[in-house]
């Protein structure tokens, strides 16, 4: 009974993975358990951890593969490739939260990361905002100044396209900024996760 | 003291062990258990890797009542083996060159 409650329990965390990789990892754990002869809830849950545990480290290990994967391959689009890093990211998180040892340390890991976005994206959406406003602005004034004073009308104008056009550019180049400051962010987790993983999973005797 | 095992080194084990024969997935654990620590949650990853990158087949027994799963090494697999003993071997006799290390002008080395 403790044992099939496992699994509906852990089946239903894995409710993100394909049909086919959910059933394989299933009978994978299932028949672990059976061969190792784990009975009771606690026994399985001291070998595999509670299915939540288990269920993160799975994710872990599918996101941190299909990253390598994706990684390798050029032709995928920026924003995808975004996404499956904030992802990833966000799982990793999920893994070295449920472990005490990396919780403490994982608001400086947050601090260091976060700090620089917010204060570049600050200055981003400052520039960006200004020139939007000034854009708006000249462009009204000029239009009001064209018919009593022409040149100084033209003169607003022209002001009100160079900040339209440095909008243009300036645009772009935040995405830019963003998809690389998370790309160094998820490298940076990757590694992260990779030590964590050695330490905890793998040692020689 | 523990030293920790790289992936490559633990997939070699792995694929060492199905040299000899079939396996399924507690033995597996268990008897790489006998020479390293590794949780039991490792070794699926491992095994789905080596899947992946068609190192080893996998079939399935019936044993009572239920299926067993099997793993079974690939040439692909043996291939593989002899380029991670390959890889073991250069890192251990450059390793042992500094730790056995003789003195200079020492008669008995």
């Amino acid at each position: 009974m403790d044992k099939a409650h496992y699994f509906v329990e852990l089946e239903g965390f894995l409710s993100a993975l394909t049909e086919e990789e959910r059933t394989d990892v299933i009978e994978f754990y299932s028949e672990y358990v059976d061969d190792a002869g784990l009975t009771s809830r606690e026994e399985i849950e001291s070998k595999l951890g509670t299915p939540r545990q288990l269920s993160r480290k799975i994710f872990a290990d599918y996101s941190i593969k299909d990253f390598d994967d994706k990684a390798s391959s050029q032709d995928e689009s920026r924003i995808a490739k975004t996404h499956s890093n904030l992802k990833m990211i966000w799982l990793v998180l999920l893994v070295l939260v449920t472990s005490p040892i990396t919780l403490a340390i994982l608001g400086v890991i947050l601090a260091i990361c976060l700090v620089p976005v917010f204060v570049v994206g600050g200055i981003f959406a400052g520039v960006l905002a200004a020139c939007v406003i000034t854009f708006i602005a000249t462009l009204y004034t000029g239009l009001q100044l064209l018919m009593s004073s022409a040149i100084v009308g033209l003169f607003y104008i022209a002001v009100s396209l160079v900040s339209l056009g440095l909008f243009l550019v300036i645009f772009p180049l935040t995405f830019w900024f963003f998809s690389q400051i998370i790309q160094g962010i998820a490298n940076f987790v990757r590694f992260l996760y990779g030590k964590f993983a050695k330490k905890k999973g793998v040692q020689v005797k | 003291m523990k030293i920790q095992i790289t992936a490559d080194l633990l997939d070699g084990l792995v694929l060492a062990l199905l040299d000899h024969q079939d396996y399924y997935g507690y033995s597996l654990t268990q008897d790489i258990q006998q020479a390293i620590t590794i949780s039991e949650s490792t070794m699926y990853p491992v095994l789905r890797r080596l899947k992946k990158n068609s190192f080893l087949t996998t079939y399935d027994k019936p044993y009572q009542g239920r299926n067993r799963r099997y793993y079974q090494i690939t040439d692909e697999g043996r291939k593989h083996l002899a380029r991670i003993r390959k890889m073991w071997v250069d890192y251990k006799v450059s390793l042992d060159e500094i730790f056995f290390k003789k003195e200079e002008g020492d008669i008995s080395g």
